[in-house]
């Protein structure tokens, strides 16, 4: 169970952290609107999410249970993030400018993502070990944008379509992806296998 | 005065209007009594970090205020969740990550950086505390529906006749996303609409 | 400069503040939270074998083992606590076999987080309850389907994973502890 392979799986589809979690719904209402602003949003957490966890991950085991001091863990790792993220968009803008154009707008975003907090709390929770974390931390940016792309898709239709009034926007969002998260139910049945 | 404590209630409504801290929204309320003290939890947090932040806005360069923020916020969640887990561990283990996740609720540090580092202490709190009452009546309300239905009980005590059978789709993610869903659109149809 | 020096002074003030802040609240705590897990596994033993007047801690070799005693002190049973990964967190369950460690006596799930209203089943009375009576020389068997033959444990429809990882957490727990329990004896 405990294998690469079906956290991976397990982080995509069955415990996804949109429809599952309901962790990330705030960027997620707001950037699936269009497939392109969607898919920049997803790199920028898959990206976020995988260093967060590692350096999270790496902090906490040797410095904050060495020193017994599990109480700061919030404090921690939401500070992690917030660095990271500094570090990260000061990277990028200076080293890869065409990318800092696609994703710098979401960077700053991604800290209130309670999806990439959410990640390293889990990883701790689940008692992973280091390679774990880091692939759960991958995994589940995968399956964020896998997600966000889904809904970026449905969304770009619905334009087309005749949604009642009191419905359109967020409404109308909540509920496909309450039908979304039906459907995904249904991989539950991969890890009985 | 007043007008700070009452917009947060209905008419500046933190989720149904700005469509903030959905993620604890949909996640703790199964049960009435888990959204009881997510809400006062998240009304702890919310008037405690306006009371701090409104108090150090003058001292806090702009720069790092994003930063001292979220310091002050986890320092209060962790209170919260340490309280808990100390004195009320069933709710503890029912609410687990979504109280540690209150640090990323926007509603929090969004009320903080709109509103309680540019004005005075006795506003802040009075808007800090009718956002937290306002996202509590949600999340009650949305309980209620969802534990009614889901479970055929309210406060976990049988409410509906024996022959109903539960919806269990309704404490599933999903019914979480579709009743959350109809309740913007009621909202939509009651007041003004948002974009 | 001054600038710099103002941000780290204000930053660190702060973060230093809130440190000893939580160390404090951390230090009031401490002890209630450890309370709290010691009485949901009494609460959880005496819920399973009410005769239970006494218990003590027996530490094996890697494993934890509770030694259950009645009024007259005289040893009736043995309690574990099993820990392992369910189809969504770590499910933690109570166990307690009869003083010959031969036969199960029950189980109680104290800690999960499985899906409300499917997995979540498994902390209720119809699923443990089939538990009760089972024997430990071979380990237990999830099922789909009801058969009289042997100890099958049935699994909940609709949470057959959830279902199936509280029995190998048994199991695993179980198992484990019947080799090294021979040294107390």
């Amino acid at each position: 169970m405990s294998s690469l392979f079906a956290i991976f799986i397990s982080a995509i589809l069955i415990n996804n952290f949109v429809l599952y979690y309901f962790l990330g719904i705030c960027p997620f209402l707001g950037v699936s609107a269009k497939a392109e602003s969607a898919f920049g949003m997803g790199v920028a957490v898959i990206f976020v999410m995988t260093i967060a966890n590692t350096v999270s991950w790496l902090i906490y085991e040797f410095i904050l249970i060495k020193f017994g001091l599990e109480f700061l863990q919030y404090l921690v790792f939401i500070l992690v993030i917030a660095a990271l993220v500094q570090i990260v968009e000061m990277f990028i803008r200076k080293f890869s400018p065409p990318l800092y154009k696609a994703l710098g707008i979401f960077l700053p975003l991604i800290t209130t993502n309670c999806a990439i907090l959410g990640a390293a709390l889990f990883m701790i929770s689940k008692k992973y070990n280091f390679l774990e974390s880091v692939f759960y931390g991958f995994a589940g940016g995968v399956g964020f944008t896998l997600v966000i792309l889904i809904m970026a898709g449905i969304r770009e239709e619905l334009e087309y379509s005749d949604v009642p009034v009191v419905f359109k926007g967020a409404a109308i969002t909540l509920v496909i992806t309450g039908i979304l998260a039906l459907i995904f139910m249904g991989f539950g049945g991969l890890m009985s296998a | 005065m007043k007008k700070y404590f009452i917009r947060g209630l209905w008419h500046d409504h933190p989720a149904l209007r700005q469509l903030l801290g959905m993620c604890s929204i949909l996640a703790v309320t199964t049960y009435v009594i888990n959204a009881v003290f997510m809400g006062l939890g998240v009304i702890f947090v919310l008037v405690g970090s306006a009371f701090f932040v409104s108090l150090i806005r003058k001292i806090v360069p702009d720069e790092i205020r994003i930063v001292v923020f979220t310091v002050i916020i986890a320092t209060f969640v962790t209170i919260v969740d340490l309280i808990l887990k100390a004195f009320f561990p069933g709710i503890s283990d029912a609410l687990g990550p979504y109280v540690p996740l209150i640090i990323v609720n926007c509603i929090i540090l969004g009320r903080c950086e709109a509103f309680a580092c540019k004005n005075p202490i006795r506003a802040s709190l009075l808007d800090a505390l009718g956002m937290g009452l306002g996202y509590t009546w949600l999340l009650i309300v949305l309980a209620a529906v969802r534990e009614l239905l889901g479970y055929g009980t309210l406060f976990k005590k049988p409410i509906m006749p024996s022959t109903y059978n539960p919806l269990s789709i309704m404490v599933a993610s999903a019914g979480a996303f579709i009743t959350l869903g109809f309740f913007i659109a009621i909202m939509n149809k009651l007041g003004k609409k948002v974009t | 400069m001054k600038k710099i020096f103002k941000t780290t002074i204000v930053l660190t003030t702060i973060s230093v503040i809130c440190g000893f802040l939580l160390a404090f609240v951390s230090a009031l705590t401490e002890k209630p939270i450890a309370a709290n897990q010691h009485k949901k596994i009494g609460e959880a033993i005496s819920k399973l074998s009410p005769a239970v007047k006494k218990i003590e801690e027996a530490p094996l070799k890697d494993e934890q083992i509770y030694k259950l005693f009645d009024q007259k002190q005289s040893l009736i049973g043995y309690a574990v606590v099993a820990e392992g990964p369910g189809y969504q967190g770590q499910i933690k369950i109570v166990a307690v076999t009869d003083s010959a460690f031969a036969t199960l006596e029950g189980i109680q799930v104290i800690e999960s987080s499985e899906t409300p209203g499917l997995g979540a089943k498994i902390t209720e009375d119809f699923f443990t309850k089939q538990f009760k009576g089972t024997k430990l020389a071979s380990p237990l068997e999830c099922t789909k389907e009801k058969t009289d033959k042997g100890d099958k444990i049935l699994a909940i429809s609709g949470a057959t994973i959830s279902s199936r990882a509280a029995v190998n957490i048994v199991n695993n727990e179980l198992q484990k502890i019947k080799q090294e329990i021979t040294e107390i004896k």
